[in-house]
């Protein structure tokens, strides 16, 4: 357990270090390695950022209200790839022969105490904060780098100080939402303001850890990495009954202390809410 | 002179052949796989372990083990087990599961297992009954956890049966002081196996974090009709959200739709499998 602990502890600094490891071993890799075996090479990673729901069509959450968003901002810190498998795997990764290259170069497999997560080896990262309102449709975020190889999880994280184009939006906080929640004849027009000690995690970081890379890629060319955001899961537990109607069409910002805040607050920090994919051109 | 560096060479070229000839395998030997559950579950989780005073003994901690298999770097099976055995880790004792005889004498660094509902060919175990292992099939279970919880003079008691398969794949754990992934065959030895239970699992305050405690306060309240006894319907009801921050985050990481105790301990039984001791396996779906 104190291996673990460590391992992670340390990831957030270890991340440029592996990573700048990975990208000399890369360089071995290239002078001493056969060409079929390209583990640890560069590749530029282009950053994507979408919300695959809630945005231009409702969603029904657990309680049975439809929610259309009108503000999703989110503030967003720097992402980490890595190659450790995230907590109950689809599948494991088949053996490839690159993987014993890899392993040579000190890139090997990370393996996964059954139920915690470990990060594994740092394969990828964009370091430069940004902002984005989700409600204008998919956007850019800074570009990134990486070496090639098994990317399996990455790492999420808020800025706390918000900076780039949702900046204003966010007005301090790392996410504010407003929508529409509605049940039967009930209305609820809200809004969210979330700032970093609402989403910290255990080791009391703003951060989702454990993020699944959809499908695992073996990253081995330039491409464009996507995060994908769930606003349905962000939402699913909040019930809304005891949200005051709006008096004047304004929405109503979700009291602190209420049951609806709570639990959207516990669904921005769900790393299920956040997925990642790799593309390329 | 010239004599004996012919010979040399004669020599050097025969030991070149018999490297060539690697083809051979460097004999064979065997795979023992055992089972067992520790002390923890054998005796008692103290109330020193846990974060809020608790403490658990179990009186039957069912578990149906199998689908063992052996295979090299190449994902080659050099043995498989395709069948399951039902063992109470609550009988004393390190239980035998399988052995593998006359395997090639090298490191086959690809082993897995399952915990896995029974079926009609699942073996009785040390420990388990003919009616263990017809009640796991009637409920369709692969794990039963059976016991009480104790906090001073509150005791809450919790039966609970586990059915969603799980694969632990890719497993590794320490041999010999050292970190071995699978098992290492030598020639006309024995590689001892323990799949390792860890039943203290089931109580973490955590599905992801390593900093994971072990917590019983919000179990325990899930009590809704207070009969002393904590089932999992009424873990069901009680949501994440809902929980007093101070009892444990209760965080879910990664997993999907985990929103309420049941579905959160449910996740936690697909975790108590490991390798020899503290070893660790990729916990997936099986294929």
């Amino acid at each position: 357990m104190k291996r673990v602990m460590v391992r992670l502890g340390l990831s957030s600094a270890a991340g440029f270090f592996l990573l700048g490891l990975s990208l000399a071993a890369g360089a071995l890799a290239a002078a001493c390695g056969p060409a079929e075996t390209t583990s640890g090479r560069r590749v530029a990673l282009q950053t994507r950022i979408v919300a695959d729901d809630g945005i231009e069509a409702p969603f029904v959450n657990a309680y049975g209200w439809s929610i259309r968003l009108s503000v999703a901002a989110v503030s967003v810190g720097p992402l980490y790839y890595f190659n450790g498998a995230p907590i109950f795997s689809a599948s494991a990764a088949p053996p490839r022969p690159r993987d014993t290259f890899a392993a040579f170069l000190g890139l090997g497999l990370a393996h996964a105490h059954p139920g915690h997560y470990e990060a594994g080896d740092a394969m990828g990262q964009v370091l430069v904060p940004s902002s984005v309102d989700l409600t204008n449709g998919p956007a850019d975020l800074p570009a990134g780098e990486g070496v090639a190889g098994l990317y399996r999880s990455a790492r999420f994280t808020y800025e706390p100080t918000p900076t780039g184009d949702a900046k204003d939006t966010l007005a301090g906080h790392v996410v504010v939402l407003e929508g529409e929640a509605q049940k039967a004849m009930m209305i609820r027009l809200f809004r969210v303001e979330l700032d970093a000690e609402d989403v910290l995690d255990a080791y009391g970081e703003p951060r989702l850890e454990g993020c699944v890379f959809e499908g695992a890629p073996d990253v081995q060319d330039d491409g464009t990495i996507t995060v994908h955001v769930a606003p349905s899961l962000w939402l699913d537990q909040a019930e809304f009954d005891e949200v005051p109607e709006s008096a004047d069409g304004s929405p109503v910002v979700l009291p602190r202390d209420g049951a609806a805040f709570r639990a959207v607050a516990r669904g921005f920090k769900k790393g299920s809410a956040v997925t990642f994919t790799y593309s390329t051109p | 002179m010239k004599r004996s560096f012919g010979l040399t060479n004669l020599f050097l070229a025969a030991a070149l052949l018999a490297g060539c000839g690697a083809e051979e395998p460097a004999g064979r030997g065997d795979v023992a796989i055992t089972t067992w559950g520790e002390g923890y579950i054998e005796e008692e989780i103290p109330a020193s372990d846990f974060e809020d005073g608790w403490s658990i003994k179990f009186s039957k901690f069912l578990v149906v083990l199998g689908g063992v298999r052996i295979a090299d770097d190449a994902g080659a099976i050099g043995a498989e087990s395709k069948g399951t055995k039902i063992v109470d880790h609550v009988s004393p004792g390190v239980k035998p599961l399988v052995t593998f005889g006359a395997l090639e004498a090298k490191a086959w660094t690809k082993v897995s297992f399952e915990i896995r509902p029974p079926d009609e060919g699942t073996e009785l175990g040390d420990g388990a009954t003919a009616a263990d292992l017809d009640a796991m099939k009637q409920g369709g279970y692969a794990l039963w956890a059976e016991g009480e919880a104790t906090q001073g003079a509150v005791t809450k008691t919790f039966r609970w049966g586990f059915g969603v398969p799980t694969a632990y794949v890719e497993c590794k754990g320490d041999k010999d002081g050292r970190e071995t992934p699978g098992v290492l065959v030598t020639n006309g030895g024995i590689d001892n196996v323990e799949l390792t239970i860890h039943g203290d699992h089931l109580f973490y305050d955590d599905l992801q974090s390593p900093t994971a405690k072990l917590r019983f306060n919000a179990l325990a309240s899930a009590d809704v009709d207070q009969d002393g006894e904590v089932t999992l319907a009424e873990l069901a009801m009680k949501k994440l959200v809902d929980i007093d921050p101070t009892e444990g985050a209760y965080g879910t990481g990664s997993a999907g739709d985990v929103n309420d105790l049941g579905a959160f301990v449910t996740d936690l039984s697909r975790t108590v499998g490991h390798f020899r001791g503290e070893g660790e396996c990729f916990a997936t779906d099986p294929q």
